[in-house]
This record gives structure tokens, sequence and C-alpha cells, in this order.
């Protein structure tokens, strides 16, 4: 582990793209009409169409992953996701521009039969066009032992 | 409310996982490189944790209104493998009331067709009492 606890892994900036958003509920297999009519949105009481709860992974077309574990320090091939995590500040709607800085929140490294476990806790505000935060994301990445 | 009926999806076959890929922008090959997933030890194509979680997350948001849900996190436990069927379910842990809301705690998991639970939520609602 290269970065310590309070340093940025990376920093990505989106717009929540009406097209991206359909694509993402086909994809998740979500047919709710909320995710693609404007009238299914307000009649829910939304300015807009809203993205799904888990839509800003799609952070990760504008994300250099493999840099990212290269900053990290650690092994993307022994790399599995352990947790993820999101809390609400407001629902994100096509047009907000996210843009999210993620840190590293803490580290904790695990002796086990197949070698050093490192648990890496990340998080990422995403933060709108005004700087207010739409939704924070936390992650723990487990690097398995090399055993 | 107390959760919906279950939900079923699959069973996952690899353009689903592909078709994720393409949205989420997850291109690790062990979700589309057979060859790449075996070297790693698994016994085929794997699906990508989010894409479970963002199908588990429907049992959630079918049943409360968007801007009531404060946090969803998940656990991925097991992996979905192509030819997997998905049981997908919600129910409520418990229900507080406090100065005029109801924060109810939920419990969702993703459950193979083999009984091996895949995936372990967890999502807090928040709702205005008398509204």
């Amino acid at each position: 582990m290269r970065l310590k606890v309070g340093e940025e892994v990376d920093r990505v900036r989106f717009e929540v793209e009406r097209g991206k958003v359909r694509e993402f509920a086909r994809a998740i297999q979500d047919p709710d009409p909320r995710w693609t009519d404007e009238e299914a949105a307000r009649a829910e009481g939304l300015a807009g169409v809203p993205a799904p709860l888990t839509f800003v992974v799609v952070a990760g077309h504008h994300r250099d992953q493999r840099g990212a574990m290269e900053k990290l320090g650690v092994d993307i091939a022994r790399i599995v996701v352990g947790e993820v995590g999101w809390a609400y500040h407001r629902p994100a709607l096509v047009g907000d521009v996210l843009d999210g800085r993620r840190v590293v929140t803490g580290v904790r490294v695990r002796e086990g039969k197949d070698g050093t476990m490192t648990m890496i806790d990340m998080e990422t505000v995403w933060r709108d066009g005004a700087g207010e935060p739409v939704v924070t994301q936390t992650e723990t990445l487990i690097e398995r032992g090399e055993g | 409310m107390s959760g919906g009926a279950p939900l079923e999806v699959g069973p996952i076959t690899v353009t689903d996982i592909v078709r994720f890929a393409g949205a989420g922008g997850d291109f690790n090959p062990l979700h589309h490189d057979e060859a790449a997933a075996r070297a790693a030890g698994f016994p085929g194509l794997i699906a990508m944790g989010q894409m479970q979680a963002g199908m588990l997350a429907r049992v959630l948001t079918d049943g409360f209104p968007l801007a009531e849900i404060r946090d969803y996190r998940v656990r991925f436990v097991a992996p979905v493998r192509v030819g997997d069927r998905l049981t997908l379910a919600i129910e409520e842990d418990e229900v507080e009331e406090s100065a005029g809301i109801a924060t109810h705690h939920l419990r969702l998991t993703a459950t193979r067709d083999d009984d091996v639970v895949a995936v372990r939520g967890k999502a807090i609602v928040e709702r205005r009492l008398g509204t």
C-alpha cells in the first residue's frame, strides 16, 4: 500500500446523461418508467429524470482503474471488491455534472493462511455543479494474499 | 411496507454481463474473457458485483419514492456465474419513529438458484409521518 489515509486516489467528473441512464437501467434489468420518462419522474415530485441508485458506477468509464491501483500500490490481479455503499443526499438527475474525489479512508492488514490480505476503504463524495453533495460512495477493496 | 414479492432475474447470460460492462465501464477481463476468468481460478465468466448490486436496488426503488432513500450498501459474498438465476428479496428489520420521521431499516438479498446468497444488502429509508 503506497497511499496513506486521507490521500487522493483519483478525481473524475462526468455528466449524468439521459441515454446513459436508459442504458444503465436496461443493463440492471429495471423496467421502471421513472428512469426514462420525464412525466413518471415528475409524478414522483422529482425535477427531472433520476438515475438509478448505483448509477455513479458509470464513473468506471472515466477512471483509469489500472493507474489508480498502481497509485494505491496494489496488484490489480489480486483485487476483489468486498463492499460498496451509497449515502444519498438527493437523487441524481439527468443533467447533473458530478465531480468526485476518491480518497483513502482506511487500510487494514490481516494475516491469513493465504498470506497477507489488505483491505482498503475509500470514499468518494460526488458533488454537483454548485458544490453540494449528491451521493457519497464508499467502497472496500480486498487485495488477496499471494498464496 | 415490509417488502413486496421477490423478483426473479436470469438465467444470467454472457450478453447480460457484457451489456453491464458497456453500461458501467468495467472492462476487467474476468467479466468477458473466459480464459482470464479460468486463469484466476473461476470455473468460467463471472458477473461484476455491481451488476447484481444494481439489480438488487430495484426491490428498493420499486417500493419507495427515490427521495426517501437515504442509504444503500451491499456486500459481495459469492460470485454470480453465467446460467445462475437470482431471487431478489427485501424485508424490513425495524422501523424507528422520532420527530415525525419513520426510519425504515431494510435487509436485501440476491440469492442464486443453488440457494447460495451472492449479495447481502442493507438500506435506510426515511419517511415523513402524516403526509
